[in-house]
């Protein structure tokens, strides 16, 4: 996983809550029997209440995450709603959004957090394990890291796929 | 002869009042489907029980949109609802089907059309629509679905086919009842449940179709004529 350069200070992560900003993000899936990983990049951007994750390269697409729902708009088109058979249990109501805005406290209601030695440049790492058979059935677990804000997360799957995002601020 | 059609007047009154009443113990209700009284003889045995599966069928379907200011409140009084009717055992809600829907469009994925039309199939969107599930990260792709089914049709079948959330602050909750709806004791069933709910959730908003609530709202406005 992709880590920032070495950190002499790390905040605590449970400080790090209600981050807003632009993040540039890769995003790496290494699916079972396929031998190339699936490379995406683009932008995350995070405001109160509302992250946009928009894929830019190989394909634009928009995602934009409310507490209310998920839309969805494909090369510029007309957003459209995302029912929840569409849905990701991570990055629907069960992680992604949550993680992003540094809400630790909604991640709590969904995943056991277990703080890990930090990394050898100084930040912090979390592991969050599922609380409920459901959510458990998709996700093994998911570590996080991060410094001043989340910086990396790997989402490992219950059928072996794996996901790696990794964040650069590109403000404040 | 007046006095032998006379007992047997009698005896034909009794054997309809033995069956009303074990019918009524039995709590099997009557059968309110007009097309019950057309004559057996009229149709093919065989295209009759099919015009009977199918409407049976259509006639068990259940959809209630439940909506509201606040969209939380709106899908907490949609599973409200639903736990009711499921918990007075008349419903059986769609989602709890999702593993067998999964299997069952997996298995007719090639046969199965998003577009009413099948003119207006257009290959090149169904590819990019299973481009962007690939990199979109609202998408359950995994390895194994991806060896199997390359252009992921099941997942795009079951954003198109699937009953879902309307999006926004609407949550519609649909699925078939246990029994036909053309019995009058699961038409009392499902409304005492649904008037029940009613009351605990008077501030949201609900449009409902199925046939049950047809058949109870004319037997509701039927009795009140009587009265």
């Amino acid at each position: 996983m992709m880590l920032g350069a070495a950190h002499a200070q790390c905040a605590d992560p449970f400080q790090v809550a209600a981050q807003t900003g632009t993040s540039a993000f890769v995003q790496t899936r290494h699916l079972t029997g396929v031998r190339t990983p699936l490379v995406s990049r683009g932008q995350a951007v995070v405001a109160p209440g509302r992250v946009e994750w928009r894929v830019t390269n190989p394909i634009d697409i928009r995602t934009v995450i409310t507490p209310t729902g998920i839309t969805q708009s494909v090369e510029n088109g007309p957003p459209q709603s995302l029912g929840p058979q569409g849905a990701d249990p991570f990055a629907s109501g069960a992680g992604l959004f949550d993680l992003l805005v540094g809400d630790f406290a909604a991640v709590r209601t969904h995943y056991d957090i277990a703080r890990l030695a930090p990394a050898a440049n100084g930040s912090w790492r979390l592991r969050l394990t599922p609380r409920g058979a459901g959510l458990a059935r998709f996700v093994s677990q998911i570590e996080v890291n991060g410094c001043s804000a989340i910086e990396g997360v790997e989402v490992r799957q219950a059928n072996g796929d794996r996901m790696e995002i990794a964040l650069t601020r590109e403000d404040g | 002869m007046r006095r032998l059609g006379g007992i047997i007047c009698v005896i034909w009154c009794v054997l309809a009042c033995v069956v009303i009443v074990a019918r009524v113990r039995e709590g099997r209700a009557f059968d309110t489907d007009i097309q019950s009284l057309l004559p057996q003889s009229a149709i093919e045995p065989v295209i009759r029980a099919a015009m009977t599966d199918a409407g049976d069928a259509a006639a068990r379907r259940v959809a209630v949109l439940v909506s509201a200011d606040d969209p939380q409140r709106a899908l907490d009084a949609a599973a409200d609802l639903e736990a009711a009717l499921v918990a007075a055992n008349v419903f059986h809600a769609d989602r709890s089907d999702g593993e067998e829907m999964g299997r069952w469009l997996f298995a007719n994925r090639n046969q199965l059309l998003c577009d009413i039309d099948p003119a207006r199939f257009d290959g090149a969107a169904t590819a990019q629509r299973s481009l962007v599930m690939l990199y979109s990260p609202m998408t359950p792709v995994s390895g194994e679905m991806l060896r199997r089914d390359p252009f992921l049709l099941t997942l795009q079948l079951s954003q198109c086919l699937a009953p879902s959330g309307m999006g926004g602050s609407a949550i519609l909750l649909s699925g078939r009842l246990e029994n036909s709806s053309f019995r009058l004791d699961v038409q009392d069933a499902v409304g005492a449940v649904y008037d029940v709910w009613r009351a605990r959730w008077p501030d949201v908003h609900v449009a409902r179709a199925g046939a049950v609530f047809h058949a109870r709202e004319g037997a509701r406005k039927r009795g009140a004529r009587c009265r």
